[in-house]
C-alpha cells in the first residue's frame, strides 16, 4: 500500500515538473529527499524559435487555367510563384525558425519553409564572430546577398508577392545556394560592405549543374562550384534621410531543360554561360520613431548566351534581357502602411543563330497595397495588381493576405 | 628599402588601435553621458540612437553598423528593450570585441534588480517584457550602480587610466548623492499620489518615490488606445481621484490631450533619456526636469 502511494506521489511530482520547469524550485523544502527530475534539463539552451503563417485569399478576374496560361513568358520561362497561387484561400507557407550562438565562433540559423505537404530546408548556415579586420564568413545554404530584396524572406516584403524581373530572372525563391560567403565591411565612418558568394549554382532560372540528355546530346552533371558573386554595398545619412545603394554581379554556368506548359510545344535545353549584373537604391526618410517615407527600386540586367538543343537540332543563342521594379513605401503609423510599386521588363532580346526570334519586351505591372497591423506579430494586408505580364490580356488580381507570427521576436536589418 | 618601409606601415596600421582612445557604442543617450562623465577625454562615445525616439522601435541604419564596426566596448540597457534593433546591428558589424560573451560587451540590465518580472506572460497582455519592466534607468538610485560598472568595465578595457576613471566617479558619485536628497525632499509630498501614464515608462521612478501608477493610456505595451479604454481611463481618473497623466516625447499626444480635456486634470509632457527634451543635456537635468514637473 505505501509503495502504491509512493509510485503515485512519485507520478504527480513528476507530472508537475513537466508541466512548469519553474515548479520544481518553488516546492522544494529544505531536507526533501526527493531529486528534481530535471538535473539534466537543458531547456535554458533552447534556441530561438519562431514560426510565421502565411494565408491569403485571391480574387482574379481570370479562371486559374487561364491566369496560368498568362505566366508563361518567351524567353523567361513560367513565372511561378508559391504565394497566392490559386484563385480563393491559399496556405501560402509556414515558416519554422531556429536560431542561437554555437559557441564563441559562430553563430547559427536555420529555417524550415513548410507548405501543405512539403518541409524544405530555406536555410541553414553559420555566421562567424570572431574573425578580425571586418570580416566574416557565411556558410551553409542562404539566401544569396545579391541585390537588395534578394536576402529579404518573404514576409518581410513590403508586397505580397515578389517583383517580377527577380520571379523571372531568379525563380520564386531567388538566389537561394549551397556555398560560401565572404563579408567585409570597411572601417569607415560611412558604411561600405564589400563581399563574394561561391555557390552551386542550382538556381533554375538562371543557372543549374544537373545534366540531361536530349536527342543524341548527352550532358554530364557539373560537380564544381558553377556559380560566383560579388556585391558592393554603401550607406550614408544626411540627417533623417538614409541612402543605401549596391551594385551586385552574379556569374555562373548555365544548364536548363525546359519544358514549357504550352501544348505542342517541344522540350529545349540550355547550355551556357549567364552573367547578371544588378543595381539597387534605397532612400528612406524617417519622420518619426514609427512612420517614414522610403523608395527602392532596382535594376537587373542579365545575359545569358551558349547552346540551345531541341530533340534533333542545336543552335546557338544569347538572351539580353533586362527589367526593375521600383515601390514608394508611406509608414503611416505602426499600424498603417500603404504602398506603389511599378514592374517593368523592357529588355527582352533573343537571338539563335544570329536571328532575332519574337518576343514581348515591354512586360509590367502595377501594384497598390495597404496594410494594418493589430501588433507587430500580426498583419493584414490588401494588395491590387493590374497584371500586363502577358501579351494576352491583362489581369487584375485581388488579395488578402494574412500574416501572423509567434515566439521569439524578430528583427530586421535596415 | 621597399620592404622595411612596407612592414613598417603594415605594422603601424595594426597597432593603431593601441594609441587611440577607447572607442564605445552604446545603445541611449544616458549611457553615453554617464560614459562621458568618467571617461572624459580618455574615451570616444557614440550613441546609436536619440533621446527623441521611442526606444523600442531604433532603426538599425548601415550607417549604425559601421560604428559597431570599431567599437571597444558596446554597453546596452538591455532588458529586451533593444531586442528589435541591436542583433540585426551586431550581426552585420564584423566584430568580435563587442559580441556578447566577450569583454567589450555589456548589458546594464544584468546587473540591476528589475521590477515587475512576470511570472505568467503572454503577448495577450500586449508586446511584454518578461524580465522586468527595463525602463531601469529612471530610478536614480540605479544610476549610481550604472556608473560604477561603467568604471569598472573602463579600467578592464584601460587599465592604465584606471585611477582617473575611479576618481572621477567619486566626483560624480558624490554630485549625485546630494543631488538625491534634494529629489527627495521635492518628492516628498508626492507620495501617494495617482498618475496616469501613457506606457510603464516612469514605474521605476514612480515606486522610487511612492507614487501609484493606475493605468496607461495605450491599451497594452505597444498597442494602440481603443475609444472604449479610453472612456474607461477617465472614469477612473474621476473615481480614483488621479492626479496627473505622465506623458513620453516619442508617442502621439492626441490621447492624452483627450483624456486631459475630458478629465480636467493636466498632462505633462517628460522626458525618459538624455536628448529627449532639448533642455535636457545630461543625466542631472533629465532628473531635475521631471522632479520638478511630478511634484508641482
Amino acid at each position: 500500500m505505501k509503495k502504491i502511494e509512493k509510485i503515485y506521489l512519485l507520478t504527480s511530482i513528476f507530472l508537475l515538473i513537466s508541466f512548469s520547469s519553474f515548479a520544481e524550485e518553488k516546492n522544494k523544502k529544505e531536507g526533501d529527499l526527493i531529486e528534481p527530475i530535471s538535473n539534466f534539463s537543458q531547456f535554458k539552451f533552447i534556441p530561438d524559435i519562431s514560426v510565421i503563417l502565411d494565408g491569403s485569399y485571391v480574387f482574379r478576374d481570370k479562371k486559374i487555367e487561364d491566369f496560368n496560361k498568362t505566366r508563361d513568358v518567351k524567353g523567361f520561362g513560367l513565372l511561378d510563384n508559391y504565394i497566392n497561387k490559386n484563385n480563393g484561400f491559399n496556405l501560402n507557407y509556414s515558416e519554422l525558425a531556429f536560431s542561437s550562438v554555437v559557441d564563441p565562433f559562430f553563430d547559427f540559423f536555420t529555417n524550415f519553409h513548410l507548405s501543405e505537404n512539403e518541409f524544405e530546408i530555406e536555410e541553414a548556415f553559420i555566421n562567424t564572430r570572431f574573425l578580425p579586420f571586418g570580416l566574416r564568413f557565411k556558410v551553409g545554404k542562404f539566401l544569396s546577398n545579391f541585390g537588395r530584396i534578394n536576402s529579404q524572406h518573404a514576409h518581410y516584403w513590403d508586397f505580397n508577392d515578389q517583383p517580377l524581373v527577380y520571379g523571372l530572372t531568379l525563380s520564386e525563391h531567388g538566389l537561394l545556394e549551397k556555398g560560401i560567403q565572404l563579408n567585409w565591411l570597411a572601417p569607415f565612418d560611412f558604411y561600405l560592405a564589400l563581399g563574394s558568394e561561391v555557390f552551386i549554382g542550382e538556381n533554375e532560372k538562371s543557372f543549374g549543374n544537373k545534366g540531361f540528355v536530349i536527342g543524341k546530346n548527352t550532358f554530364e552533371d557539373i560537380n564544381l562550384p558553377n556559380l560566383v558573386t560579388g556585391f558592393a554595398k554603401t550607406s550614408f545619412d544626411i540627417g533623417e534621410l538614409t541612402f543605401l545603394g549596391g551594385v551586385s554581379y552574379a556569374q555562373g554556368g548555365t544548364r536548363i531543360l525546359e519544358q514549357s506548359n504550352e501544348e505542342n510545344s517541344e522540350t529545349t535545353a540550355l547550355s551556357g554561360i549567364n552573367k547578371i549584373f544588378g543595381a539597387d537604391l534605397t532612400l528612406k526618410y524617417q519622420l518619426d520613431s514609427y512612420s517614414y517615407l522610403s523608395l527602392q527600386s532596382e535594376l537587373i540586367k542579365r545575359n545569358m548566351s551558349g547552346d540551345l538543343y531541341k530533340k534533333d537540332t542545336s543552335s546557338s543563342f544569347s538572351k539580353n534581357q533586362s527589367g526593375l521594379y521600383s515601390n514608394l513605401i508611406y509608414k503611416v503609423s505602426n499600424q498603417w502602411k500603404l504602398g506603389l510599386r511599378y514592374d517593368l521588363i523592357f529588355e527582352n532580346n533573343l537571338l539563335e543563330d544570329s536571328k532575332k526570334i519574337e518576343s514581348n519586351s515591354n512586360l509590367s505591372r502595377y501594384s497598390a497595397m495597404i496594410e494594418y497591423n493589430t501588433s507587430e506579430f500580426s498583419r493584414f494586408r490588401f494588395q491590387y495588381n493590374h497584371d500586363r505580364v502577358s501579351s494576352l490580356e491583362p489581369v487584375n488580381e485581388f488579395m488578402l493576405n494574412m500574416n501572423i507570427s509567434i515566439g521569439a521576436h524578430g528583427a530586421h536589418a535596415f | 628599402m621597399k620592404k622595411i618601409a612596407f612592414s613598417i606601415l603594415i605594422s603601424l596600421f595594426f597597432s593603431l588601435p593601441a594609441f587611440s582612445k577607447t572607442n564605445v557604442v552604446v545603445s541611449y543617450q544616458y549611457i553615453e553621458d554617464i560614459l562621458n562623465k568618467i571617461g572624459k577625454d580618455k574615451i570616444i562615445v557614440f550613441s546609436l540612437s536619440k533621446g527623441t525616439s521611442d526606444p523600442h522601435f531604433i532603426v538599425p541604419k548601415p550607417s549604425l553598423i559601421s560604428k559597431a564596426r570599431n567599437a571597444d566596448l558596446l554597453v546596452i540597457n538591455g532588458g529586451e528593450l533593444e531586442i528589435g534593433w541591436i542583433p540585426p546591428i551586431l550581426n552585420q558589424a564584423n566584430n568580435p570585441n563587442i559580441q556578447s560573451g566577450s569583454k567589450g560587451f555589456l548589458d546594464l540590465s544584468n546587473h540591476i534588480k528589475l521590477i515587475e518580472k512576470m511570472e505568467n506572460f503572454s503577448r495577450a497582455y500586449g508586446d511584454v517584457h518578461p524580465n522586468g519592466n527595463p525602463h531601469f534607468i529612471l530610478n536614480p538610485d540605479n544610476v549610481i550602480i550604472i556608473s560604477k560598472l561603467l568604471t569598472e568595465k573602463l579600467s578592464e578595457l584601460d587599465p592604465i587610466n584606471k585611477d582617473f576613471y575611479k576618481k572621477n566617479n567619486l566626483d560624480f558619485t558624490k554630485k549625485w548623492n546630494e543631488k538625491l536628497s534634494i529629489w527627495s525632499n521635492k518628492m516628498k509630498n508626492s507620495k501617494g499620489k495617482k498618475v496616469i501614464q501613457y506606457h510603464k515608462l516612469y514605474n521605476h521612478f514612480l515606486e522610487k518615490y511612492g507614487l501609484k501608477s493606475i493605468n496607461t493610456i495605450e491599451l497594452l505595451p505597444g498597442i494602440n488606445p481603443t475609444p472604449k479604454h479610453i472612456s474607461d481611463v477617465i472614469k477612473q481618473i474621476k473615481d480614483e481621484n488621479v492626479k496627473i497623466i505622465l506623458q513620453d516625447v516619442y508617442h502621439n499626444q492626441n490621447s492624452s490631450k483627450l483624456v486631459s480635456d475630458k478629465s480636467g486634470i493636466p498632462y505633462i509632457l517628460l522626458p525618459h533619456d538624455v536628448g529627449s527634451l532639448s533642455n535636457i543635456t545630461d543625466i542631472f537635468s533629465l532628473f531635475d526636469n521631471i522632479v520638478d514637473k511630478i511634484s508641482k
